[in-house]
């Protein structure tokens, strides 16, 4: 793999480069023209900048200022798919082995995704552009059209899961993936990454929303702190379903558009390595509510598996319907909102990782602070990507089953080069400084990525050829 | 007395000066240079 520091041609490390020769010197020295999204960045970190000499006392507030990529990527995470799955899990297992599984699974979702944190800060590029900048012309264009083409058939579960968190309130398909579709549009076009980031959180944090469903159902305190203490039980035992439901959710733990889009929401908030510890915080922040979410899920659904109600097929509105006789109309009502929120905020974040990575590989403005003039490559990206799967949901008869199914093949197929681009970028001095990883981070990255490419490959391999595994 | 035409002039004709807060705000490697790509160097 060859490494180019500039694909322009321009030295990256000379503060006049690409300055008109005509303008006098004392404009030369005060930089090149600016873009529409310097100056929105400049505002953003002006504002920390000011919280930051501010005292100990506007440590909350710095905190508020940094927050977001690291929260939008992981309760992104707990998409639509990601969701129904907790709830198959619940319904089929119960309270046990899985809650402290769950907990497991978003640690090794930390220790990943704290590295994009520090790439992006110290590198102050995308993932995809540092993949073109560092690994050629190729790698990066493959990168990026992997990347794009695996999100706009995530993008489509998405929207599935839009439809059927609406569909239990009664609302049309079409309408239900329109309105999906037209929020993920709306929010794009105030044109400023920090109400972007702060709309989309609002939306984020309803993930919670399955936590009430879980004291609903009522389960036995005794038995959750148990299996939080012991993995146990584990009803059926180890037998194929359990192991290919263990490599599924290893395998599903970290996916490509988690890499690429926190390190792009890094970049384009403007965090700089003076923030690296607040994106940690941030990052672990998203783990812990994700996880929260997750388990309330999977305890949300246990009323299922103690009457023994055979849910392992059903989608989001089934659950919701299922779960009536046990939480209620109420709870039902918002387990659906759940789903709807999954599926939402889902859309929002993928889509977004789709346009910056295009942007990044193309040279292109890449930046939910641009204007639509500057910026339009980048927001046509967006559109297109949600608008397309949001397409395809409503085609009828459109194999939409089984697109659900090869979208966790290609994420699996799609994770190891992903992956290994970001343990070779983090590692390399020449671009990450003193903010390269230590041994330790070494140590838990590497061990990390072997279990989510060997479980996802597990995993990969028996979607395609069930019968590979024994009864 | 300061003459308004003679700060007015230089911002006029070189807008960058009035930017210079942005280049003490945000780092070079932050700067938006994605913009060069399309030959709109310095502007």
């Amino acid at each position: 793999m060859t490494k180019n520091p500039d694909r322009n041609g321009v030295d990256m490390r000379d503060d006049n480069a690409g300055l008109s020769p005509s303008l006098p010197a004392d404009a030369r020295q005060v930089g090149p023209r600016l873009a529409i999204e310097d100056r929105k960045r400049a505002k953003d970190r002006r504002r920390v900048i000011a919280q930051r000499t501010g005292g100990g006392r506007r440590s909350w507030m710095l905190l508020w200022l940094l927050i977001g990529p690291g929260i939008l990527v992981m309760l992104g995470e707990n998409d639509g798919p990601s969701m129904i799955s907790y709830a198959q899990t619940g319904a089929i297992y119960g309270i046990g082995f899985f809650l402290p599984f769950i907990v497991l699974t978003f640690a090794m979702a930390f220790i990943v995704q704290e590295m994009t944190v520090r790439l992006g800060a110290a590198t102050k590029r995308g993932h995809a552009e540092l993949i073109y900048t560092r690994f050629g012309r190729f790698w990066g264009f493959f990168a990026m059209a992997d990347l794009v083409f695996g999100n706009l058939l995530t993008l489509v579960t998405e929207f599935i899961a839009v439809r059927a968190g609406l569909g239990f309130f009664g609302v049309p398909p079409a309408l239900a993936v329109l309105g999906g579709f037209l929020v993920v549009v709306a929010v794009v076009l105030t044109r400023r990454y920090w109400t972007w980031e702060r709309i989309t959180m609002a939306f984020a944090v309803f993930n919670l929303i399955f936590v009430p469903v879980a004291f609903m159902a009522h389960p036995v305190s005794s038995q959750v702190v148990h299996a939080f203490l012991t993995w146990k039980p584990l009803p059926g035992g180890v037998n194929a379903q359990f192991i290919l439901l263990v490599m599924a959710d290893i395998g599903a733990t970290v996916t490509p558009w988690m890499l690429f889009f926190q390190q792009s929401a890094v970049v384009d908030k403007g965090l700089t390595t003076a923030d690296i510890r607040h994106g940690r915080i941030d990052t672990a922040l998203g783990a812990v509510i994700a996880a929260i979410a997750a388990i309330a899920t999977v305890l949300a659904v246990t009323p299922l598996f103690t009457h023994q109600v055979a849910a392992s097929s059903f989608q989001g509105a089934e659950f919701a319907q299922a779960l009536v006789p046990f939480v209620g109309r109420v709870g039902a009502t918002l387990f659906a909102i759940g789903i709807f929120e999954a599926g939402l905020v889902a859309a929002i974040t993928i889509s977004a990782s789709s346009a910056y990575a295009f942007g990044e590989v193309m040279g292109s403005p890449h930046s939910l602070n641009n204007s639509l003039r500057e910026g339009w490559p980048f927001y046509a990206v967006l559109v297109a990507a949600a608008g397309i799967a949001a397409i395809l949901v409503l085609i009828p008869h459109a194999p939409l089953v089984f697109i659900v199914l090869i979208v966790n093949v290609i994420a699996t197929l799609a994770m190891p080069p992903a992956i290994l681009f970001l343990l070779l970028l983090v590692n390399d001095r020449e671009i990450m400084g003193e903010y390269a990883n230590t041994r330790l981070a070494n140590f838990l990255g590497i061990g990390v990525t072997v279990l989510l490419v060997l479980a996802g490959l597990v995993f990969g391999i028996t979607t395609v050829f069930p019968h590979i595994l024994p009864p | 007395m300061i003459d308004a035409k003679g700060i007015r002039e230089p911002l006029r004709t070189h807008p960058e000066l009035a930017e210079a807060w942005i280049h003490k705000v945000l780092e070079v490697g932050q700067l938006s240079k994605a913009k060069l790509r399309f030959g709109r160097a310095g502007g």
